[in-house]
């Protein structure tokens, strides 16, 4: 029903579905999507059109790893972007990159929609990113603006206990619980509540403060 | 209990878990309320968001169907979304079911758990709401309110609505309204107008009047309200244009809805 009507979407440039981390280089320059926010807040749907063509396969990614389920991640998606909008004149570029600024709302209205524990979390599934970051050879992402970060982050992850490491990755991409996570590890609440604390401390450590926002 | 969140360790344990999102339920809520006026919350978490970031960013890439862009234009207002709303709206004031049980549904139940575990604040509501002076002699029942628990369509508790069987002394129902979601968000030239779904199911929705989406609000109504209010078999909360329906009935989506219940 009135699809004719819906707001034009400009057709994305011939870009390849499913590429891993394909969208870091080609369209998610930090100080163009700032742009793009800042014009949201002028009410300019142009932008906002533009702002989702270039950001959703990345957000709707957070949302599916998270929700597990397509209708509860398309319901979490429309809802940020609802929010995106909204919300775009409340942006802080001192505070957060724009990339960082969107995810953070993706993955907390995901987290509000996750009531149901995700049930068959697989090991291998759960270590994705982790491998992701020991495997991959040089590529797009290593030309984008936030490679330093990422390289920092995955050196500083690989001093962090393998066990830590896990639960860390496993909260942050499938938005698990600490009682979830006991559950799918088999290990008592308070190991898991332990290994958080000390993942997230050695990580601190290890990164230290994060520095200036220093993607303008 | 604010002594407890000026330990720093704590503050950036806290930080730091619910940028990773561990931290859930009640006390990531208690945690997000806590953020709002605290600056150096909002700059541990987001020190921590940063940090996390690159996990998000190397996720492999995930088109979503066109649909979802459409949803969000038209719930922005971005197109006339007319066909949802005429759907939606007759919806939400015909064709239900009799019992308030089956008409409600899930949805009710799932609310009443969710009232369990917000019944100490509502019945405080309710009884500070009693406190005042009513214009009845004495006799007349000091304790005894209502409230309406109204969920979203996923069956998640939005809104809190609470009102008691008394006007007060200046011919006035005082309702309060409590937002208990997490992320109200109001689309772009709308209001959200609430209705009272009468006991008959065939006559049409009161208004109560319009509703922002801060946390905690009050209502007035008039006295003459009150039987209907006391007799109400739901309540329901509809996207208007900006400044509430034209036409007196819900003319919108209905949004949030749920069974008035005695307290």
């Amino acid at each position: 029903m009135a699809d004719d009507a819906a707001l034009p979407l400009p057709a994305s440039p011939a870009s390849g579905t499913g590429s891993r981390g394909a969208g870091v280089a080609s369209g998610l320059d930090p100080a163009r999507l700032g742009d793009l926010i800042a014009r949201c807040a002028l009410r300019d749907q142009a932008a906002f059109a533009e702002l989702y063509r270039l950001t959703s396969a990345k957000l709707f990614a957070v949302c599916v790893r998270i929700l597990r389920r397509d209708d509860q991640a398309e319901e979490a998606l429309q809802d940020s972007y609802v929010n995106i909008w909204n919300h775009c004149a409340d942006y802080r570029p001192d505070l957060a990159a724009p990339m960082t600024w969107m995810t953070s709302i993706v993955r907390n209205r995901a987290l509000d929609l996750k009531r149901r524990p995700a049930l068959e979390v697989t090991g291998e599934d759960s270590d994705a990113w982790v491998e992701a970051f020991a495997d991959q050879a040089p590529g797009p992402a290593e030309q984008a603006q936030d490679a330093a970060a990422a390289r920092r982050l995955e050196q500083c992850l690989d001093r962090v206990d393998a066990r830590q490491r896990q639960v860390l990755a496993l909260a942050f991409t499938h938005g698990l619980s600490h009682s979830e996570l006991a559950q799918h590890l088999r290990v008592p609440l308070g190991s898991i509540k332990t290994w958080i604390r000390r993942g997230l401390i050695r990580l601190k450590d290890c990164l230290g403060g994060v520095a200036e926002v220093d993607w303008r | 209990m604010p002594t407890r969140y000026s330990d720093p360790r704590l503050r950036e344990l806290l930080a730091a878990e619910y940028a990773l999102g561990s931290l859930r339920g009640r006390a990531r809520d208690r945690f997000r309320s806590l953020m709002r006026y605290d600056r150096g919350l909002q700059l541990e978490v987001a020190q921590w968001e940063a940090r996390l970031q690159p996990i998000a960013d190397r996720l492999p890439e995930r088109q979503p169907p066109a649909r979802v862009w459409q949803t969000i234009g038209s719930r922005l207002g971005h197109e006339s979304p007319e066909v949802a709303l005429a759907a939606t709206a007759s919806a939400a004031t015909h064709s239900q079911p009799p019992s308030t049980r089956s008409r409600w549904g899930l949805a009710w139940w799932r609310g009443l758990a969710v009232a369990m575990a917000l019944s100490t604040i509502s019945l405080a509501i309710v009884l500070r709401t009693n406190d005042q002076p009513a214009t009845g002699g004495p006799g007349t029942a000091a304790i005894g309110g209502m409230m309406a628990i109204l969920t979203d369509a996923s069956a998640q508790p939005t809104m809190l609505v609470s009102w008691p069987m008394q006007a007060r002394s200046d011919g006035k129902v005082e309702l309060r309204v409590r937002i208990i979601m997490d992320h109200p968000t109001m689309d772009a030239n709308t209001s959200w107008q609430l209705w009272l779904m009468p006991a008959d199911a065939n006559a049409r929705p009161q208004s109560v009047g319009l509703v922002g989406i801060e946390p905690e609000q009050r209502l007035l109504v008039d006295a003459a309200m009150l039987k209907a209010l006391s007799e109400g078999s739901g309540m329901a909360l509809s996207n208007e244009p900006a400044g509430g329906s034209p036409s007196g009935a819900p003319s919108g989506p209905v949004i949030f809805r749920g069974p008035c219940i005695k307290v």
